[in-house]
C-alpha cells in the first residue's frame, strides 16, 4: 500500500521504432487497400473472362446495385470499428425502423418523405442508445450491441410476424429509377461513399474516430472528446442501418420481418477485408468499399455458378477466420 | 508504467460503493430468482404445473451446461461466442450419421469440439486476438461448416440413449438435470481441488503475475476454451435428446443466454471471479423468465427481447463491478 | 563545448518558481520542501538519483498532483496547485519518456490532434496544417516529413514530434523527462541542437537527466535533488562533475546491516556476453553461493531486464547464461526447477495476485509439490506450508485467508518472498526488495537475506537505495544504460564511487 512514489525506475517502455529511418518514398495509400482492390480486380476480371453471364452489363449493374445495402451498413460499421467499437445491432436497427415505416405507410404517397425521415430518426435514436450505454458502462461494445440485437429481434417480431405494409409505388422508384442504363441509386451510393471518405479523412470528427480507436488515453490527453465521438459514431451507424433497411424496402416493396438477416456479420467481414483493423484506429473506408465489392462479386459468381448457398456460408466463414487469424495489433508502441 | 496524469487527482469511488456493487453483483441472481418465482405464483400460476416445471428443469440444465463452459472462459477474462455453433454442429454430426449409432461419430463430434477449442485458444492466447473477435470468427466459420455439411437440411433420428438422456427421468428428477449436476460437480471439483483450478483463477485475476509465478498461462487459457466447446457439445446432445429431432435453429440463442447466465450469476468480464452456484442460479433464472413469457401467453417474440434485456442489464452491473474491483 | 550562459545582469525573468513544495504519499515524503526556479530562456538541468523526487516535481508542475504545501509561481502568479488544463494554458508543456502519439496517424495529425485547422465547409485544411507543422518543425530546426505516419519514424523523430506537440499549444516552459534516455547516441546531437534552438527562441527548459556529460553540454544551471530536497543550485560553469556526484549522494549510514560472514562457494550463475531484449548489452558476471551481489545503476540501466532474463521472462538476443550449469530457463517454472527465482520490482502487478488470499499466493508457484497424482491438491499439505512460511517470515496478520491486498507493503513483500522461498531456490534475484516497505520489515528482510546466503544461496540484489546496496552487498556491479560500467568490492564501495560509475558510459572494450 505504500509504494506509489518511485517512477523513474528501470521499467521504461522504449518505443519500438526503428533506429534508422525507413525509406523516403511511400505508397500514397495503405498496402491493404491496394491488396483488396487487386483482389477485386483479379476475381472480377477472372469471372468476366470465364462467364458470359457475368460480364453482361445488366448483370454488372445489378451487382453494383446489390452492394448498396451492404455498402450502407458497412459504412456505419466502419465508423464504429474505427473508433474501437463494433455494432452487432446495425442490421436489426435497420429492420426495426423499416418495419415501423412500412407498417405506417398505408399506401399513401404523401407520407414518403416524412416516413423516410422517421426511419432515419429511429435509426439515430437506437444508435444513440447503444452509444450512451457503451460510454457509461464499462462493458464491451460487442456485448451491449449484441444484447441490443436480441432485444430488437424480439421487438421486430412483435411488430410484424409476417410481411407487412402497403408501399406506395413512387417509393419503389428509389430502387428502379435509372439515368440511361445506370441506376440512380448506384450514383447516389457512389456519392455517399465519397461523403464517407470525406468524413473520415477530412473532418475533425473523422480524425477523432481514429484517435479514439488508436488510444483513448492519448485521445483524452489531446482534448479529443472521447465519449461524444463514440456516441456520434453509433448514431451514424444507426442511421446507416436505417438507410439500408429503407433501401431494402424499396427493393422488395414489403416489410419483411426477416430482412437484413446476417448483414451485421457481412458488414464486419467487409470492413475487415478492406483493411480496417478490428481493434480500431487504422484503415480506410475506401478499403471497406473494396471489401463490399469483393463480397458482392463473389456472391454474384456463386449465384451464376449455382453454388450451394450453404457452401457459400462456409466460404464466408473461412474468409472471416483467415482475416481474424492475420489480425495485427496496431496499438501500443511496443 | 504509463504516465498517469489523472489517476491520483480523483479520490475514486468510496469503498462502501464498491462493496455495495460487489454484493449486488453476487446476489442478483438468487434474489431475482426468488422474486420471480413468487411473482409467478401470483400472476402465472400455470407455471407451477408439473409438466412445465419439468420442462423448465431440463431447459435450465441445457443452458446450465453451456453456461458452465462460458463461465470457465469468462474466468480467464475471455468470451466464447462460438458455443452455439459448436452445439449445433456436434449434435448434427452425431445425429445425422444414423446408420445405427456408432461411437465413432461421437468421437468425431468430440474431436471437432476440441479442435474448435484449440483454434480459439491459439488465436486468443498465442496470437493475442481479442476473444470476441476470435470466437466470433470461429462462430461464422463453424456455422458455415454446419450449413455446408447439412445442406440446410438437418435430419436424422435421435438415438435411443440420447432420448433417455434428454427426456428420461429417475424418479422425479430428469436425467438432464442429473447430467448437469454431474458436470458441475466435475468442473467444480477441478476448480476447487486441483492445481489447474488454481491456475485458472490466477490467470484470470492477474495474467502477468500468474506468468511470473510460473503458471503456464497460455495453456490454461486454451484448456478453458476447449472445455467450453466440449461442454457446448454435451449441451447440444442433451438438447437434441430432449427435443427429439435436430433442427437448423438448434442452439441459436445460446450465445447470448450462456453469457447472460454466467454474468447474472456473478462472473465478471475481467476475469478471476465467478462461482458455479451463481452461474447455475443465473441459468435457472434466465430459463424461468423465458418460460414465463411463453406460459403467460405473451408472444414468443418477447423471449428475444427479454434475453437481450437481461444480457444488457446484467452486463451493466457486472461491467461496473468488474471495473470498480479491478482498479 | 560549453555554451556561454546568460550574462549576469541580463534580464533575469523568473518564469517558474517552486517555493517550499512538499508532497507525501502514504507516509513517504516524496518532496520535503523543494525550492526551484527557472529563468526565461535558460536550460535548467535537474539531477538526482532514483526516488529523489524528480518525477513528483514534474507531475506537480504539470498539474497532475496537488502539493501538500508550498506554492507554484508561474510568470509571477502564485498558485497553490495547478490543474492539467490550467498548466497547459499557462504555457507549461511536458515531454514524458513514454510518448503519447498515435502511430497510425501522421506527424501533422498528431501534433494538431485536438485542434485541427479547418477550411471550407468545416473540412480540415490539410495544407494549412502542413504549413503550420513545418513552421513548428522549423522552430525546432528539425526536418521531419509532416505527412509521414508516426509509426515509420525513428525514436528521435518521434520525440521531436512530442516536443512539437507541446509547442503547438504554445508551451513556453518545457519540462523534459530524461529525453536522451530513449535515444540512440547518433540522435542525441539532434536533440541538443533542438534544445539550443528552443532556448534561443525564448523557451525555458527544465531538463532532467542522468547523464552528467550532457548536462555540461547544454545546460545553463543545474539543481541537484536529494531525498526530496534541492541541495544545490549552481550555474553549470561553476561546478565540477565530482561536486555534482557528491551532492547527489553522501549520507550517514543510519541503518545497521547484517555483516557478511560466508565464504563464497560454487558458482551458481554464470553470465557471459549477454545481450537481452535490446536493453542489455554485453554483460558478463558471476554469482557464487554464499554471496550477495548488488546491482547498482540509474533509470534505464537494464538491471530489471537482466533479472527477468534470469528466469526466462525476457528475450535473450545472444550470449551465454548458465544457472548451476544448466542453460537459460525458458520460463519461470523451469527457472524455479533449476533453482532460480525472481522477486519482481512491481510486486502489485507482477509479484502478487492482490485479490486473492495469502494461502493462494504462497502456494501458487509450489502447487506441483502439493499435489497427488499430479492433479489433486492436497489441502492438508498446503496449510502446513503456508503456516511455516508465514511464521518464519513473521507475516502479519498471519491468517491464511487474509486477502493480500489488505496487507501492508512490508507484509506483502514478505508474501512474495515466502512464495518463492518455499521453492527452495539456490539463486535468488531481488529487484528493489524494500521499496515501499516499512523500516521494521526492511530489517527483517535484510536479516533473511544474510541468512539465506549463509545457508548457501546466491543472492542478486537490485536496488536504487545506495545505503542499502552498500550495506548489504559483498560486491557491487554498476550498470549504465545496459552495460556494466564497473565492479566494486565491498571495501572500495562508496556512494560517490557507485554514482560515478552509474553516470559514466563504460569505455568501449
Amino acid at each position: 500500500m505504500a509504494d506509489t512514489v518511485a517512477s523513474t525506475s528501470s521499467a521504461v517502455e522504449v518505443p519500438a521504432a526503428r533506429s534508422t529511418s525507413s525509406p523516403k518514398w511511400r505508397l500514397p495509400v495503405d498496402g491493404s487497400i491496394v491488396f483488396i482492390y487487386a483482389l477485386v480486380l483479379v476475381v472480377g476480371v477472372g469471372a468476366a473472362i470465364y462467364s458470359e453471364r457475368f460480364r453482361d452489363p445488366a448483370n454488372l449493374t445489378n451487382v453494383l446495385r446489390q452492394t448498396i445495402v451492404l455498402g450502407l451498413l458497412s459504412i456505419g460499421q466502419s465508423l464504429v470499428i474505427l473508433a474501437g467499437g463494433i455494432d452487432m445491432s446495425i442490421a436489426l436497427i435497420g429492420r426495426l425502423s423499416t418495419l415501423i415505416v412500412a407498417a405506417s405507410f398505408g399506401g399513401r404517397d404523401a407520407l414518403i418523405l416524412p416516413l423516410i425521415a422517421l426511419g432515419v430518426a429511429i435509426g439515430a435514436l437506437l444508435g444513440a442508445v447503444n452509444g450512451l450505454i457503451i460510454t457509461r458502462v464499462y462493458a464491451s461494445p460487442f456485448i451491449v450491441t449484441f444484447g441490443m440485437f436480441s432485444i430488437l429481434s424480439g421487438i421486430s417480431l412483435a411488430i410484424a410476424s409476417g410481411p407487412v405494409g402497403t408501399i406506395p409505388p413512387p417509393y419503389l422508384n428509389m430502387y428502379d429509377a435509372t439515368i440511361g442504363s445506370i441506376p440512380i441509386s448506384v450514383v447516389v451510393m457512389a456519392l455517399i461513399w465519397f461523403a464517407a471518405w470525406l468524413l473520415t479523412s477530412r473532418t475533425q470528427f473523422g480524425r477523432a474516430l481514429y484517435a479514439v480507436g488508436g488510444s483513448q488515453r492519448v485521445a483524452r490527453l489531446s482534448a479529443v472528446p472521447v465519449s461524444r465521438t463514440l456516441v456520434i459514431a453509433y448514431v451514424l451507424s444507426g442511421v446507416c442501418g436505417a438507410a439500408g433497411g429503407l433501401f431494402i424496402l424499396a427493393r422488395t416493396g414489403v416489410g419483411d420481418p426477416k430482412m437484413a438477416d446476417g448483414l451485421e456479420f457481412q458488414s464486419i467481414v467487409a470492413v475487415a477485408l478492406g483493411g480496417i483493423s478490428l481493434s480500431g484506429g487504422r484503415g480506410s473506408v475506401l478499403g471497406t468499399l473494396g471489401g463490399v465489392l469483393l463480397l458482392g462479386v463473389v456472391a454474384n459468381i456463386f449465384n451464376i455458378l449455382q453454388v450451394d448457398s450453404f457452401f457459400q456460408q462456409l466460404i464466408l466463414g473461412l474468409i472471416v477466420l483467415i482475416t481474424v487469424a492475420t489480425y495485427r495489433t496496431s496499438k501500443a508502441s511496443t | 508504467m504509463s504516465a498517469t496524469t489523472f489517476e491520483l487527482r480523483s479520490s475514486g469511488p468510496s469503498p462502501a460503493l464498491i462493496r455495495a456493487v460487489d454484493l449486488a453483483g453476487q446476489w442478483v441472481a438468487p434474489v431475482a430468482c426468488i422474486v420471480v418465482l413468487l411473482l409467478a405464483r401470483v400472476f402465472v400460476p400455470q407455471f407451477y404445473e408439473p409438466g412445465n416445471l419439468t420442462t423448465v428443469a431440463i431447459q435450465s440444465s441445457v443452458l446450465g451446461i453451456v453456461a458452465v463452459g462460458q463461465m470457465l472462459v469468462l474466468l480467464v477474462a475471455g468470451l466464447d461466442l462460438s458455443v452455439n455453433a459448436v452445439l449445433g454442429l456436434g449434435a448434427v454430426i452425431v445425429i445425422s450419421n444414423q446408420q445405427g449409432f456408432s461411437i465413432t461419430t461421437l468421437f468425431i463430434a468430440l474431436a471437432i469440439a476440441i479442435g474448435v477449442g484449440i483454434g480459439n485458444g491459439l488465436l486468443i492466447a498465442w496470437r493475442k486476438v481479442p476473444p470476441f473477435i476470435a470466437t466470433f470468427g470461429m462462430l461464422i466459420f463453424v456455422n458455415g461448416a454446419r450449413l455446408a455439411y447439412t445442406h440446410g437440411q438437418a435430419s436424422g433420428n435421435v438415438p435411443a440413449w440420447l432420448r433417455v438422456l434428454g427426456i428420461g427421468q429417475i424418479g422425479p428428477v430428469p436425467n438432464a438435470v442429473l447430467c448437469w449436476i454431474a458436470i458441475m460437480l466435475l468442473i467444480g471439483g477441478i476448480l476447487t481441488f486441483t492445481r489447474y483450478g488454481r491456475y485458472v483463477y490466477a490467470v484470470g485475476a492477474n495474467y502477468e503475475a500468474a506468468r511470473y509465478a510460473g503458471v503456464p498461462t497460455r495453456e490454461v487459457v486454451m484448456a478453458c476454451y476447449i472445455a467450453c466447446s466440449v461442454l457446448a457439445l454435451c449441451a447440444g446432445l442433451v438438447l437434441s435428446g430432449y427435443i427429439g429431432y435436430v433442427d437448423q435453429r438448434l442452439g441459436t440463442d445460446f450465445n447470448v443466454n450462456s453469457i447472460a447466465a454466467a454474468i447474472v450469476g456473478g462472473t465478471t468480464f475481467t476475469g478471476g471471479r465467478g462461482s458455479l452456484l451463481g452461474t447455475a442460479t443465473g441459468a435457472i433464472l434466465l430459463t424461468i423468465l423465458l418460460d414465463l413469457v411463453v406460459v403467460a401467453g405473451v408472444p414468443i417474440n418477447w423471449q428475444l427481447a427479454v434475453q437481450g434485456a437481461v444480457l444488457v442489464a446484467a452486463t451493466a452491473i457486472q461491467g461496473m463491478r468488474g471495473h470498480l474491483l479491478s482498479r | 563545448m560549453i555554451e556561454p550562459a546568460s550574462e549576469p545582469g541580463a534580464a533575469h525573468e523568473c518564469v517558474l518558481r517552486l517555493h517550499a513544495v512538499a508532497k507525501a504519499f502514504s507516509g513517504i515524503q516524496a518532496l520535503a520542501g523543494v525550492s526551484f526556479d527557472l529563468q526565461r530562456g535558460e536550460v535548467h538541468a535537474l539531477v538526482g538519483e532514483n526516488g529523489a523526487g524528480k518525477s513528483t516535481l514534474i507531475k506537480i508542475v504539470a498539474g497532475a498532483y496537488v502539493p501538500d504545501s508550498g506554492t507554484i509561481e508561474v510568470d509571477g502568479q502564485q498558485h497553490a496547485a495547478l490543474e492539467p488544463d490550467q498548466a497547459r494554458q499557462l504555457g507549461i508543456g511536458v515531454v514524458y519518456q513514454e510518448f503519447n502519439l498515435l502511430p497510425e496517424l501522421s506527424v501533422a495529425e498528431n501534433i494538431f490532434l485536438g485542434a485541427q485547422p479547418t477550411g471550407r465547409f468545416g473540412l480540415l485544411d490539410s495544407a494549412e496544417r502542413r504549413r503550420r507543422t513545418l513552421a513548428l518543425l522549423d522552430r525546432l530546426g528539425a526536418h521531419v516529413d509532416p505527412d509521414r505516419l508516426v509509426k515509420y519514424l525513428t525514436v528521435g523523430e518521434q520525440q521531436i514530434v512530442e516536443i512539437a506537440k507541446a509547442l503547438a499549444v504554445n508551451a513556453r516552459i518545457l519540462i523534459m523527462d530524461e529525453p536522451s534516455a530513449v535515444l540512440p547516441s547518433h540522435d542525441m546531437d539532434r536533440l541538443y541542437a533542438v534544445i539550443r534552438t528552443l532556448r534561443a527562441s525564448g523557451a525555458s527548459i527544465v531538463y532532467i537527466s542522468h547523464r552528467l556529460e550532457e548536462i555540461f553540454l547544454i545546460a545553463d544551471r543545474v539543481t541537484v535533488l536529494k531525498d526530496g530536497r534541492s541541495v544545490m543550485t549552481r550555474p553549470v560553469s561553476e561546478v565540477s562533475r565530482t561536486e555534482l556526484v557528491n551532492s547527489m549522494v553522501g549520507r550517514e549510514l543510519k541503518e545497521q546491516y547484517p555483516k557478511p560472514d560466508a565464504q563464497p562457494g560454487e558458482t551458481l550463475l554464470a553470465v557471459r556476453n549477454l545481450f537481452v531484449d535490446g536493453c542489455v548489452f554485453d554483460v558478463s558476471l558471476d554469482v557464487r553461493a554464499g554471496e550477495i551481489l548488488g546491482l547498482a545503476g540509474l533509470g534505464g540501466s537494464g538491471r530489471t531486464t537482466l533479472a527477468r532474463a534470469l528466469v526466462g521472462l525476457a528475450r535473450i538476443d545472444s550470449g551465454d547464461l548458465r544457472i548451476r550449469g544448466k542453460s537459460a530457463p525458458r520460463n519461470p517454472a523451469q527457472a524455479a526447477r533449476t533453482g532460480a527465482v525472481l522477486i519482481p520490482e512491481d510486486r502489485k502487478s507482477h509479484g502478487l495476485i492482490l485479490s486473492h488470499s495469502l494461502r493462494f499466493n504462497i502456494s501458487l508457484p509450489n502447487l506441483s509439490r502439493l499435489v497427488r497424482a499430479g492433479l489433486v491438491l492436497l489441502r492438508g499439505a498446503e496449510t502446513p506450508l503456508v503456516q511455516h512460511w508465514t511464521q518464519r517470515l513473521q507475516i502479519r496478520p498471519p491468517g491464511g485467508d487474509v486477502l493480500v491486498e489488505n496487507l501492508s507493503g512490508g507484509n506483502q513483500q514478505k508474501v512474495v518472498l515466502a512464495k518463492w522461498l518455499a521453492a527452495e531456490p539456490r539463486l535468488i534475484v531481488l529487484d528493489e526488495p524494500t521499496r515501499g516497505v516499512d523500516v521494521g520489515a526492511k530489517a527483517e528482510i535484510y536479516v533473511r537475506m544474510r541468512e539465506l546466503a549463509r545457508q548457501g544461496a546466491g543472492i542478486v540484489m537490485i536496488s536504487s537505495e545506495l545505503p542499502e546496496l552498500l550495506g548489504m552487498s559483498d560486491r557491487i556491479i554498476v550498470f549504465h544504460e545496459g552495460r556494466v560500467s564497473g565492479e566494486l568490492p565491498r571495501v572500495e564501495a562508496t556512494e560517490q564511487a557507485v554514482m560515478h560509475l552509474a553516470t559514466t558510459a563504460p569505455v568501449a572494450a
